[in-house]
Parts: C-alpha cells; structure tokens; sequence
C-alpha cells in the first residue's frame, strides 16, 4: 500500500479563488464531478518517491493529457531554506527527488497538472465535464497553466504531526486510549476523556500538558513496536512514507526505531519530549 | 544513508539550552537576566563565558574563521565584497544548516573568540544608527523604570538578531535578515546562483540590485521564504531577479528602485503564480514574463509617484 490522496471539489478545507478558466481543485466547482487522486510510492528514503496522477471525471484535461497539451508536475518545497523545484513530466507516473542537504524543514509537496503549452478552446460543458457556468465559453491558457492542483502535503517526520486528537465521551475522567489507523498514510487515532481533551487543547506547553503528550506519544510508539516492526514490504511499516520519515527522524536524532531490538517506548519518548519538570512543588 | 557534514551549532531544538536562554532573555525587559546579557556583552571574554555556560556546543565541525578585516560598522552592515567573501568562505555549508540560528549563533561566537569580530558589544549596534553597540549598551543599563526596561529589551533583542537571527519576532526570514553572516551568505549564494546561469545579468548588476537597500532585500526575502511564497521554484526567484537587475541597469532611475514599488511589483507577481505554475517555464520565459511586469510596475509606480 501506498500513500493515496484524493481531492474532490466537494471538499470542505478549500481555498475558493477564481481561475480565468476550469481548475480542478477542492472547493472550486469548475468540474463538478471531477476527482484528482495521487499515490505515493517510496524509492529511497528521505530523497525520493514516485507519484501517480490520476484524473477523473474531468474530461477536459483528461482530453488534453492524451493530446499531449498536459503536463504532470509536483513542487518539492522547504520555505525555510528557500528551497522550491517543480519535477515534471509528461507522463502520469514520475520520479520526485530532493537533496536533504537543501532541507531546512520536512519538505512539502504540492501535486498539480498544468498546461504543455499555450492552449485555445470553446468550452462544451457535456463533452468537457465542466459546470455548465462554463458553457460556450472561450478560454485561452498560457504555458504552465494550472489545471488541476492537489492538496500541499508533507511526509511528516514528527511524531507529533501523527497524531490526530478525538474527544471521547465514553471515557471516564483523566483517561486515554491510542489507535493506529492506516487511513490516508498512517496515523494515530488519540481518544481523549473530555477533560484531558480540553485541557490539551490549551495546555500543552505548560508541564503538565508537556508531559501528558510524553505519556501519549509514549503510547503511540509502543503501538508501533507490537503491530509494526516487521515489514513485509508490501503491508508493512515501510509502505508507510509518513512512518520512513519518522524512523529517519529517529535515526538523525541517534534514537532507536520501532522495529530496531533495543527499542524502549518510553525512552525513545522522553528522548524525543523529555518530561519537563519545574521547581518544587510546580 | 549517506554521510552527512555535520557542523556545530549552538545547541538548539524544543527546550534544549539556546531556545531555553533566549525564552527567559525576551521573559523579561530589563530585568536581571536581560542585564547580566548585556553587561556580558560590554566585554568578548565575558560574553563568550556566558553562552558557553548557558548554551551547549553541539559536537561536529566548525567552520573556518572569516580572514576578512571586520569593523563595527563593517559587521554591522557588510559590504558587497566583504559578503562575498563570507560566502566563498562557507560554500560548502548546506541550506539545511544555513537556516538555523543555532548555526549562525556558533558561527558569529566562534569570530568573537577569534577577534575577527573584535569586541561582543559589536552586537549591539543598531541599523543605521550611529551610536555604537558599547554606548547603546550603557544607555540601557543606566536607564532606569520603563525607559530603561525597554531599551535593555531592544538591546537584547538586537545583539540576538545580529548574533543567530531571531525567529520568534522575525519568523523563518530572519536568518536571511539578521545576522550579519548569515544574510551575508544567503544574499550572496543568490546573487552566485543567478550570475551562474547562461543569458543572465552581470554579477555586479546582480549584486547592486538585491543590495539596493535593507528594505529591498527584506521585501524580496519575504516573497522566497513565506510558506506560500510568490518567487517559489529556484528558477522563479532567479529569472525575476535576473529581470529585476536588468531593468535598473537599463532604467537606472526607475520607480522600481524604492522598495515599495518593489513590493508592489512582487504583488503583482503574485497574481500571474496564482494561476501559473511558471516552474516549467524555461528561464528565459519567465525573464520575458518579469521583465514586461516591471515595465509595468515601473510606469505606474512612475507616474503614481
């Protein structure tokens, strides 16, 4: 398995803007049954992936990859270092590689399909997929033009970037559970009683919070080591390119990872977040 | 996995000792850990037995010692030659080491105990002010009550700034905007990247352009390094500059000079990225692209001016 990422233009987190032609992208209804999905497969760690486009439902840019007027592209990005390149190719399946040495920060990648060239087109709204809004309409794109553009995504290194909070009616006072989730990449699922929910909402800088997201990170590796430190390299932790980012992290920080045999949960977590205590009685 | 140069830095990360020091410096204007900074400063050796005692050393290699003479205002503002010179220096140094204060912190420490950088108090020069950093320094430790917390606060807030950058004001540019080595390299790794390139600007014009002014560079930094920046691939940032150095060449007197009409024509910039992925454009397309845009900007600017 590999990292998918689906948009839809049905999707909620989106940034509306206007294009002077369709763009497929969420929250822009240009094609209203249109879907852009990419998958991520590792090629070496920490340096490079392949990534798959796919289009559907808009047959406009669908037409115009097949003509050759189409292009796929992904932007490698680590702003902190001032580092942006766009890897592009004519074809849906292609190589995206980055130097570490360039990175300042995880970097973040932003997939998109842009225009080959200059392109010059009466809209059809049934023929193209497009809203009928666009009907009849005449558009004119420069080279480069964006056509479809996917969701900026990083392959998070810190364990921190995993974890997804959930509030936990069912769970008494003080109490939390943790889940791994193989859902878009892998994840944890942190269930949190109501008040330990609200109070790490406000309260995770401060020592008491600091070192509850120790507790719970703690939690969080010790899951990886019972369910995940064998790989098969199909279904295992490597398919993970969120989890490759992790052990490399742990690896830069000369700490153990989950599948290495002098792995210790809570010593790994309180490499990573030490506890933090403060003066007596604090 | 490959091996990697590690240099050292002054100990930085989530509560390791530099974040730690600089937290309780900004803790508390004016008070006595803000004074026994700056009273540190006033002297190299008192200086460098402070950060020693309060912030670890990271172990890996050091880089080497700039050969440059270096004055008070010459640190404070270095030249173009003198900018340079600090890049051909630390070339090798990756932008993944090149970003951190801890780095830049190590880097202007180790210049203070080698005395390229004669006297710590240097530190504390402001912009383009001419009071030195050592009388900048005595005027906020005399100055009593609020007067005196808030000038020991800027003190502390500038010797910091020039020393590492200081991201917690600054964000991610101020490694590129405040330290004086670390603007040094990353100003002039620009201008080297650009000049490098077939059908680009001569270095010099290159060089004129991105150091018009400290506003000028600030404006262009801030459109390389936002997170959802408007000069985003490499290529990008080089051909507009390119174009930009070309046009003031050509326009010696062009509204494009002040660094206002400079952000109005990144804003316009902006619009052309939003719709454009102008990364698969060939270098030279984007310098057509740039150079009608700053034709444009100019004239408006121009006569809006």
């Amino acid at each position: 398995m590999a990292m998918v990422i689906s948009i839809s233009t049905a999707d909620p987190a989106a940034t509306i803007r206007s294009f002077p032609w369709p763009v497929l992208e969420a929250g822009n209804s240009a094609f209203p049954q249109g879907t852009y999905a990419i998958d991520i497969k590792h090629k070496e760690r920490g340096r490079s992936f392949t990534i798959s486009h796919r289009i559907d439902r808009a047959e406009l840019i669908q037409r115009w990859i097949e003509e050759g007027k189409a292009q796929f592209a992904c932007a490698v990005a680590a702003p902190v270092s001032a580092y942006r390149e766009l890897h592009s190719s004519s074809e849906p399946s292609h190589l995206v590689q980055w130097s570490p040495d360039d990175m300042g920060s995880p970097p973040l990648f932003t997939p998109t399909v842009v225009s080959a060239g200059e392109i010059q087109c009466t809209l059809k709204a049934r023929r193209d997929g497009v809203n009928a809004l666009w009907d009849g309409r005449a558009v004119h794109l420069p080279k480069g033009a964006r056509l479809a553009v996917g969701p900026t995504f990083s392959l998070r290194s810190g364990l921190l970037g995993l974890l997804d909070f959930r509030l936990d009616d069912s769970l008494a006072s003080g109490r939390f559970r943790v889940e791994a989730s193989r859902e878009g990449g892998f994840r944890f699922n942190v269930y949190l009683a109501p008040n330990l929910y609200r109070y790490l909402a406000a309260h995770r800088q401060v020592n008491a919070g600091w070192n509850i997201m120790t507790h719970i990170v703690s939690a969080s590796l010790a899951k990886l080591q019972s369910g995940y430190s064998d790989d098969d390299g199909e279904e295992g932790w490597e398919s993970y390119p969120n989890l490759i980012s992790l052990a490399d992290e742990l690896d830069r920080r000369d700490l153990p990872h989950w599948a290495d045999e002098n792995f210790d949960p809570e010593l790994v977590a309180t490499g990573l977040y030490p506890h933090r205590v403060g003066s007596e009685g604090d | 996995m490959r091996a990697q140069t590690e240099y050292a830095e002054r100990e930085e990360g989530a509560y390791t000792a530099f974040t730690a020091t600089r937290g309780r410096l900004l803790q508390e204007k004016g008070g006595a850990f803000q004074h026994r900074f700056l009273t540190a400063a006033k002297r190299s050796e008192a200086f460098i037995e402070f950060m020693d005692d309060e912030v670890g050393t990271s172990s890996g290699e050091s880089v080497s010692i700039f050969n440059y003479p270096l004055t008070e205002q010459s640190f404070k503002e270095m030249t173009a030659d003198q900018e340079e010179a600090a890049f051909a220096a630390w070339a090798n140094v990756p932008p993944r080491v090149a970003c951190r204060v801890s780095f830049w912190a190590e880097v202007t420490i180790q210049h203070i105990r080698a005395g390229v950088i004669q006297e710590s108090y240097w530190l504390a020069a402001n912009g383009g002010r001419s009071e030195s950093g050592n009388e900048r320094i005595d005027r906020a430790l005399q100055v009593e009550g609020e007067a005196g917390a808030k000038l020991a606060d800027e003190c502390v807030r500038t010797v910091l700034r020039r020393m590492s950058g200081l991201p917690a004001a600054r964000g991610n540019r101020s490694v590129f905007v405040n330290p004086s080595f670390g603007q040094a390299w990353w100003r002039e790794r620009l201008v080297a990247r650009i000049a490098a390139r077939d059908g680009s600007e001569d270095k010099r014009a290159i060089s004129n352009a991105v150091r018009s002014s400290r506003q000028y560079w600030e404006n262009l930094v801030n459109m390389i390094v936002s997170r959802g920046s408007v000069l985003g691939s490499v290529n990008v940032q080089d051909a507009f500059v390119n174009a930009l150095a070309k046009h003031l060449r050509v326009r010696p007197n062009s509204a494009l000079r002040s660094a206002n009409s400079l952000k109005a024509a990144l804003r316009r910039f902006s619009n052309v990225v939003a719709s454009q992925e102008l990364g698969v454009l060939e270098f030279n397309e984007i310098g057509d692209i740039s150079e009608a845009l700053l034709d444009q900007v100019a004239t408006t600017e121009g006569a809006s001016g």
